[in-house]
């Protein structure tokens, strides 16, 4: 193992130098984490041209361990809060913070020039200092679900990031002063490709800015805002000629009036907000050029959702609620051959805001598995399901990577519970997936059912298990498994504290671990049987939470256990208990 | 003697403070012998832990304390939280059990096998943000009449 090498000599009779012609085609991080154990020289070697890094947890690694290891990134991707915050889950002071990292970033990473943050708390001034420090050579930045920033922040970036290509802030709470961030962008910027601020609430931007930046960003290629209406962008639309993307706006006046509306020539991924039937035939002339189409906020009824898809046979991407229904989605699987990623979330929960046919269960789905056979990505919130759907889905969906699937509750009988067999067909059918989440109810899978996820969930590395299970016995069972699982979740399952630590010591891969609702012990303390150095404890204690309609609802205490090279966190609010680690 | 007598013999770290649960147990530690009750607090200054290693806070939180009740000559001790022994105190004064609202910042988290059973399997399937958004935006269109 030993190479003994000086600089630039030889590793194994080679030069440095094939290595490091070699090296930069290699792009997979666990290829390079390989590489870089093989010797010290190749892992400096490594080290140095490693361009991006993924860091799953901000509070894994601090700011200058990532300095030392990898001086040269070009690309940093940090994700902060737990993704359950993505639900309303995480209190919002949780942690996150950007600061530490954009002082390091700005001060000592020369090369960066892509910046992701991803539910984040990420602070004007931090932005202030980005752009005064890196503005310059900062082509990507993305404040991805972030918070706590305003609009005097982004005027700092637009001003000075003259060379921003990608400028993404997609659901990100921002507080908002004005619409200048964007006027300066408009005057600033003649590289922009592309710009969301899809899903904020930002709302006192000008569609002439945004009419100035299509006319002056020639390479500008997809587009989301917020809610604008879609007339006010004819300028827009008319002067954006490399526009593929498009997403945002609302259609608030009659529908008359969007008859001569012309969308760009190379439009082929578009969001429909706010549009309803009477306006849905403006995208019929170029239907049948759409690879994406996002249904999530459109204001659609099955038979629309029908009318629609059959004329989109290039569809690859489609996002909608549950009222396309069964009918729909058979409509898609005789229509849309090409589909990789199919994503049907939960729609109203009152029956008069959505269509009654507005449900999804073993019909559609087992019409997908028939259908859709290049499919990659699946997720989708069913009212009734049975395990010949999912045995259908592991014989035919050979590609899938991502499944994930939540039984609703408003049912009180399901056809055909518990999808033991089902599941196990499921998984060891589709051996690539990587990503799995199953949220049934009491019942829906029994012990031997979620021993058999463990047994048959090779290559999977993140898992969401949602009312699974029956017992502590369910859990032990699956835990001898999953021999990859790298980040866990878990809601709802009622597993002991005890079974808990324990099914942690035995997941020889898990480095992250969520878990709500669960069984305390009498003192608490039978957590700390997975204590361990490096190994990360924390608790959300339960809390009473304003559910913003009068009402407050109890959460129940959360455990969050990661490992970490860092240490326990030193930024813990209150809504935040460690139980340190037993080598401090 | 007979009567119920409230035992403070071994505080665990009080983290967090609630003053009007131990309003009642207060007032009855102040009929006590004072130099009992002081000799039984010396007596529980040990720490909990385990030497090798300390935890930052007892999950048990500082809730479950000793209820010693003497009783007829019988002396019994239990591990109790301050709601419990409110429960213990008001029916034996012959009151309803209280269905009071904790006023506590930080609930317990162990409230008991049944409770915490309940809330295990009452969590209702949480919705997305972004749906929600859209979801309370519609209702909001339509009743302002938008067409729809």
């Amino acid at each position: 193992m030993d190479d003994r090498s000086f600089n630039n000599q030889r590793i194994h009779g080679m030069s440095d130098v094939v290595f490091e012609c070699v090296l930069a085609y290699i792009h997979d991080s666990r290829d390079r984490q390989s590489i870089s154990l093989v010797c010290r020289r190749l892992c400096e070697l490594e080290a140095q041209t490693r361009k991006h890094v993924t860091i799953a947890l901000c509070y894994t690694t601090t700011p200058k361990q990532l300095l030392r290891r990898f001086p040269f990134i070009e690309s940093l991707k940090l994700k902060g809060k737990p993704r359950a915050a993505m639900y309303n889950l995480i209190p919002e002071d949780w942690g996150g913070f950007a600061t530490p990292w954009v002082e390091e970033l700005s001060k000592s990473f020369s090369c960066l020039k892509a910046l992701h943050f991803r539910r984040m708390i990420v602070k004007d001034e931090d932005l202030e200092l980005l752009a005064r420090d890196r503005g310059h050579v900062l082509q990507v930045l993305k404040l991805d679900k972030c918070s706590g920033f305003s609009t005097d922040g982004l005027l700092h970036i637009c001003s000075s990031c003259r060379n921003l290509k990608v400028l993404f802030l997609e659901e990100s709470q921002v507080i908002e002063k004005d619409g200048g961030w964007l006027h300066e962008l408009a005057m600033n910027n003649t590289q922009l490709e592309a710009l969301n601020f899809y899903m904020t609430d930002l709302s006192q931007v000008s569609f002439n800015d945004l009419e100035l930046i299509a006319k002056r960003c020639k390479s500008l290629v997809s587009v989301k805002i917020g809610d604008c209406e879609i007339l006010d962008l004819v300028g827009f639309f008319r002067a954006a000629v490399s526009l593929e993307e498009f997403s945002g706006g609302c259609f608030n006046k009659q529908s008359e009036e969007y008859a001569s509306l012309a969308y760009p020539p190379r439009l082929c991924r578009l969001g429909l907000n706010y549009m309803s039937t009477n306006e849905m035939p403006i995208v019929y002339p170029f239907a049948s050029r759409l690879k994406k189409l996002d249904l999530l906020y459109a204001l659609l009824d099955t038979e629309d959702h029908c009318v629609l898809l059959q004329r989109c046979p290039n569809l690859e991407v489609l996002e909608a609620r549950n009222v396309i229904g069964d009918r729909g989605l058979e409509v898609l699987a005789r229509s849309c051959k090409k589909m990789k990623r199919l994503r049907i979330e939960r729609g109203a929960d009152e029956q008069e805001l959505e269509d009654e046919e507005g449900v999804v269960s073993q019909r559609g789905l087992t019409a997908i598995a028939q259908g859709c056979l290049d499919l990659e990505y699946i997720a989708v919130y069913v009212s009734d399901i049975t395990n010949a759907a999912l045995e259908s889905m592991g014989m035919n969906l050979k590609n899938l990577c991502d499944f994930r699937m939540v039984l609703l509750d408003k049912e009180e009988v399901i056809t055909d519970l518990p999808l033991d067999n089902g599941i196990r067909s499921l998984l060891s059918g589709c051996n690539k997936l990587r990503r799995f989440a199953l949220y049934l109810r009491p019942g829906g899978l029994t012990d031997v059912g979620l021993t058999y996820i463990g047994q048959h969930s090779q290559n999977i590395r993140w898992m969401l298990l949602g009312y699974l299970g029956e017992s502590d016995s369910g859990l032990l069972g699956f835990s001898r498994g999953c021999p990859s699982l790298q980040k866990l979740e878990v809601r709802g399952c009622c597993f002991s504290e005890k079974a808990l630590a324990m099914a942690v010591l035995q997941l020889r891969s898990l480095r992250y671990l969520w878990v709500q609702g669960y069984r305390g012990s009498k003192t608490g303390f039978d957590l700390l049987t997975m204590a361990r150095p490096f190994w990360n404890i924390e608790i959300i204690p339960p809390r009473k939470v304003n559910c913003g309609d009068g009402r407050e609802m109890e959460h129940p205490a959360h455990i969050l256990a990661y490992y970490s090279l860092a240490g326990p966190r030193t930024d813990f609010p209150p809504s935040v208990i460690p139980l340190a680690s037993i080598t401090q | 003697m007979s009567g119920i007598e409230l035992n403070h013999s071994r505080p665990t770290k009080k983290i967090f403070h609630r003053p009007q649960s131990f309003r009642d147990i207060q007032g009855w530690i102040s009929k006590m012998n004072p130099e009992l009750v002081k000799t039984v607090i010396e007596s529980g200054k040990k720490p909990l832990c385990p030497a090798h290693y300390t935890p930052t806070v007892s999950l048990s939180m500082p809730e479950t304390t000793p209820l010693t009740i003497f009783y007829n000559g019988i002396v019994n001790v239990y591990q109790v939280s301050p709601r419990q022994a409110e429960t213990v105190i008001k029916f034996a004064y012959g009151k309803e059990t209280p269905t009071s609202p904790s006023h506590n910042k930080l609930q317990t988290l162990n409230q008991g096998k049944q409770d915490v059973d309940e809330s295990c399997s009452d969590l209702p399937i949480a919705r997305k943000r972004s749906l929600q958004r859209f979801l309370k935006k519609r209702k909001g269109r339509v009743n302002i009449g938008a067409p729809y």
